[in-house]
């Protein structure tokens, strides 16, 4: 309750200043994950570029509301700054997200907050 | 760096009246001036027109800045290009403004003076939180609505937050040093003297006769008559 201002600042700063995100789809990526909230309209892609197991490269693009669109931010800054393996990336849960975004989610934002994880799974899925 | 204002001449808008009818003014980088003068004789307003605050207009004259051995004329530029040219303005009444945290509110005004920055909040926090607890000013400030329930001094003290986060060059201050105890001024002042050494120039608008007591000041200027000049 006491840094809710702040993490919510972290939000929006992500939302008006997103990392690695390109302007249009990546056609040469080695990967894309793919998500939507058919409900409010969020998408997101996720593109991964690997090397020997290991991710040389991360970017995104979608489009959607704050919670959505940050939660990507953080997600690709994360792996882009603690150079995550493929390895890495398989073991995590939606809980990391949460420790991203670090604000409380109502039952109904839940959807926005991991459409970034979800967008990794699929991801996951078709480099198995 | 170096400031110039050049025969301004401002009238007031909705009057028309012409508050400041010649003001000459020179300020460089670690320099200290003050700005002397009676009651209603224009020192605000002058600084006011400075910033291009829409009450007040330009009539003639020129505000000119060296920086980086270029010139660059301020006199129509928007406030918020005049912040980026590292310009800052405390004024004597600082808003209060309900809804708006401090930390935020400083957050927003630094992405807007440094807008290639990538420096993300969690760690603006955090750099402002030690530069709060290295000059002895309470943090919860930060937690708080934009001036909202603060004293005097700690509207003061809190303008000191905005130097840290905003790092402008020239400052100007409006009475800086009224409605303030002398703890607060000694806090203020200490670290006035402290971004002064560090290059920053300030130009304190003051009734105090006894200024050169907290500040080494360059120069003097005085508004008489509705012209500034040099003392």
């Amino acid at each position: 309750m006491d840094n809710d201002f702040l993490y919510e600042e972290n939000i929006l700063e992500h939302y008006r200043n997103p990392r690695n995100k390109l302007n249009k789809a990546c056609t040469d990526c080695d990967c894309v994950g793919y998500a939507q909230n058919v409900d409010c309209g969020d998408s997101g892609e996720l593109y991964l570029d690997l090397q020997n197991g290991r991710i040389q490269n991360v970017s995104w693009s979608g489009n959607g509301c704050a919670l959505s669109q940050a939660g990507m931010s953080l997600m690709t800054e994360k792996i882009k700054n603690e150079k995550l393996s493929f390895e890495d990336l398989k073991l995590w849960t939606p809980a990391i997200i949460y420790e991203l975004l670090k604000v409380k989610i109502s039952p109904s934002r839940i959807n926005c907050a991991l459409l970034a994880y979800r967008c990794l799974t699929d991801n996951l899925k078709k480099l198995k | 760096m170096k400031l110039q204002i050049k025969n301004l001449k401002v009238k007031i808008v909705d009057s028309g009246k012409e508050i400041v009818e010649n003001a000459n003014l020179e300020i460089s980088s670690g320099e200290a001036v003050a700005i002397t003068g009676r009651n209603g004789s224009g020192k605000s307003s002058l600084l006011s027109a400075i910033f291009k605050h829409p009450n007040f207009e330009i009539l003639e004259g020129q505000i000119l800045l060296e920086k980086d051995e270029e010139k660059i004329d301020l006199t129509n530029l928007k406030t918020f290009e005049i912040a980026r040219h590292g310009l800052y303005l405390s004024l004597q009444h600082v808003p209060e403004i309900e809804g708006v945290n401090l930390l935020q509110f400083l957050y927003r005004s630094y992405k807007n003076v440094f807008p290639e920055s990538s420096l993300g909040v969690l760690d603006f926090n955090k750099e402002i939180i030690a530069f709060s607890q290295a000059q002895n000013i309470d943090e919860s400030f930060l937690k708080r609505e934009l001036n909202i329930g603060f004293s005097g001094g700690e509207k003061k003290q809190a303008e000191m937050l905005h130097l840290f986060a905003l790092k402008p060059k020239i400052v100007f201050m409006d009475e800086i040093d009224s409605g303030v105890d002398k703890n607060a001024i000694e806090k203020v002042f200490k670290i006035i003297n402290d971004f002064k050494k560090e290059g920053t120039a300030f130009c304190l608008v003051s009734h105090r006769e006894k200024l050169e007591d907290l500040i080494k000041l360059d120069r003097k200027y005085e508004m008489e008559n509705n012209h500034l000049k040099l003392c």
